[in-house]
């Protein structure tokens, strides 16, 4: 579902006035100072090859060619306002490739970078509100910010890591305090998922009065979102309520979610528990959507708000068989839905500073045309393109994300993966090997991109 | 347009365009650096020459020498990170390690890891070593005490004031009885006021 632009911004694109201005025509405008005009105007308008550039990250991802859309996404680096994009970028796609050290530590950089980002630029702000919409720093939204310390922390628990994955669960639950101190919950969501695998960080250290808390949290989260609550985390806050002897607790999930028997706590610890965590497509994409109106005979102003576009793969989760029965995925999380809420909730502040940055122009062009009618024409131009919406998000975050946990006698083993389509089609299969410890998480991953071409 | 907002504009686009060039100036090691608030390498230094200072003054030693007649020989067990941050406790241990070398009060034992490798590395010489400059087999010094620990925070927030505590728990324990001999802690508070605007 994409989030609504004000009607008139609907399917109507750029209107070429470019050529309205005739080569030769420009009295009261020098040279040098149409130069600096223009180039103001192509200098802040730097995001425009963005997108394009990431198409051919995403065309090489989809292919199956992580090394290439490494490559592409490499001329993106060293732009001070969208490293922590890159790096959020290069972190994911190296989690494709299976460079889990490579991951973590681009991760790590965005985290740092956006952590300097938390103080207010003036001179940003300012230009957000009088220039373009595209002049401030890559801020991650909450969701975006969550999921990067959800993946770190699948990350840290595939490499075995399990310290240093209980850091994220800690920095989540800073994190949404920081957003809000009274439930911790996240505005847009996307705080579900990252609660359940805190979760499981805490549940591998043994931390069973913090891995509670954490599902206690990814319950309401879940159903603060209308969201099903996947079977491991039912599981899971019944066999902890259990062996925490929170006994009503435990009788309320039972009722709740049926469940009439659980694997006890200590029993538990005696199997490894393989995580399966599928990645499901990739994420939304913002575009443009643009209105150029003439507000005068001899003035234009343009309108652009960004609209969010999902990418569904067709994929229903995943089918595993481990220990001589199917065991299936269950949606643990679906971005493009949070992007959805996050993008209506911030589309009153983007019109408004549309509409200030217009009026601005406004009066810059009416000022100019006093000087000289085709230096206003001049500035106006410059305003139209300097107009851009900000279309930046974290688009190599899946679509969705399909988790399920399956506690095993330790061991190393080969387990067959199906992932399943519409009506429970299978659409494809593949064998891992995997080797489990007892009372160790063992994270299998797998990735869905649509069919290979 | 007047040239005056003419070159305001020009600035403007280059202030934009222009990131700040790169400077580096070298510091002393001994003079705290704290950018970010979090736990630093000033932090792992301190730490660790007082806690090891602590533990060398106690009666442990005495007792073992005087049971034993030997130094008591120590080696860093697991140290584990349960704080909120990403602790690099290669650095710590290292820290550590140093501090009790130095001090010359008990005989170090290399870790798990570097006894792997110097086990091959011995192993390799029984075959390709002068045979009286091979090290031998069944030679090593087993450590009489294990020395672990755990760093926790607590990390309390109001607005853009945040207060992080630190605390480093360390305990030394017999390796022949499983006693401990010796526990230490040491606490870190730090008052971290973020500012409200960037440039």
């Amino acid at each position: 579902m994409a989030c609504s632009a004000p009607e008139a911004l609907r399917d109507r694109r750029w209107m070429p006035l470019i050529p309205v201005v005739r080569r030769g025509a420009w009295p009261g405008l020098s040279r040098p100072r149409l130069v600096v005009v223009v180039l103001l105007a192509f200098v802040l308008a730097g995001c425009s090859g963005l997108g394009r550039s990431f198409e051919q990250v995403e065309d090489e991802l989809t292919r199956g060619n992580v090394d290439a859309a490494l490559e592409r996404l490499q001329p993106m680096s060293g732009s001070r306002l969208n490293q922590a994009l890159f790096e959020m970028n290069r972190g994911m796609l190296l989690r494709h490739k299976g460079d889990l050290e490579g991951s973590v530590a681009a991760f790590e950089l965005a985290k740092s970078e956006i952590g300097a980002l938390e103080p207010i630029s003036l001179s940003e702000t300012l230009a957000t509100w009088t220039v373009t919409e595209t002049a401030g720093s890559y801020t991650p939204p909450v969701h975006e910010h969550l999921m990067l310390h959800a993946f770190q922390l699948l990350n840290y628990l595939e490499l075995g890591q399990l310290d240093a994955a209980r850091v994220e669960a800690l920095q989540i639950d800073l994190g949404l305090r920081r957003v809000d101190p009274a439930t911790g919950a996240a505005p847009d969501g996307g705080d579900a998922f990252a609660r359940h695998v805190s979760g499981l960080a805490f549940e591998a250290n043994g931390d069973w009065s913090d891995a509670m808390i954490a599902y206690r949290h990814a319950f309401n989260a879940y159903r603060r979102g209308n969201a099903p609550i996947p079977r491991d985390l039912q599981r899971s806050l019944v066999r902890l309520s259990d062996h925490l002897q929170l006994t009503e607790e435990r009788d309320r999930y039972i009722e709740a979610f049926g469940i009439d028997e659980w694997e006890p706590m200590r029993r538990n610890r005696e199997q490894g528990m393989l995580i399966v965590v599928v990645q499901d497509g990739l994420g939304p994409r913002l575009e443009e959507r643009t209105a150029v109106v003439a507000v005068a005979a001899d003035q234009f102003v343009r309108v652009s708000l960004p609209a969010l576009r999902a990418r569904p793969t067709g994929l229903n989760g995943a089918r595993i068989a481990a220990n001589g029965q199917w065991v299936e995925t269950d949606t643990a999380e679906v971005v493009s839905r949070t992007a959805d809420r996050w993008l209506e909730r911030q589309m009153p502040a983007l019109t408004t500073r549309s509409i200030a940055r217009n009026v601005a122009r406004y009066g810059a062009t009416e000022r100019a045309r006093q000087e000289s009618p085709l230096l206003g024409l001049a500035v106006n131009i410059a305003g139209l393109l300097l107009e851009q919406s900000d279309t930046r998000i974290w688009r190599t975050l899946p679509d969705k994300v399909y988790l399920a946990r399956i506690d095993l006698p330790p061991g190393s083993r080969t387990v067959d993966m199906e992932f399943v389509g519409a009506g429970g089609r299978t659409l494809t299969s593949e064998q891992r090997s995997i080797d489990l410890r007892a009372g160790q998480p063992t994270v299998l991953t797998g990735f869905w991109l649509g069919p290979r071409s | 347009m007047s040239s005056a907002r003419l070159a305001v504009l020009a600035l403007l686009s280059l202030f934009i365009a222009a990131g700040c060039a790169t400077q580096v100036d070298r510091i002393d090691r001994d003079q705290p650096q704290d950018l970010s608030g979090r736990w630093n390498d000033t932090d792992s230094r301190l730490v660790s020459e007082e806690m090891v200072s602590d533990m060398l003054r106690r009666g442990w030693i005495g007792n073992h020498r005087q049971r034993s007649g030997n130094r008591p020989a120590v080696i860093v067990g697991e140290i584990r990170n349960l704080s909120h941050e990403h602790i690099n406790l290669n650095t710590f241990v290292r820290d550590i390690e140093r501090e009790l070398i130095n001090a010359g009060e008990v005989t170090f034992v290399a870790s798990g890891i570097e006894r792997e490798q110097i086990r091959d590395e011995r192993a390799d010489q029984q075959q390709f070593a002068r045979p009286d400059t091979a090290a031998q087999w069944g030679q090593e010094l087993g450590a009489d005490y294990m020395l672990t620990g755990t760093i926790n925070s607590i990390i309390d927030e109001e607005g853009r004031t945040q207060v992080a505590y630190y605390q480093v728990d360390l305990a030394l324990t017999n390796l022949q009885d499983n006693t401990r001999v010796w526990v230490g802690q040491k606490e870190i508070r730090k008052l971290i006021r973020r500012g409200l605007f960037r440039s």
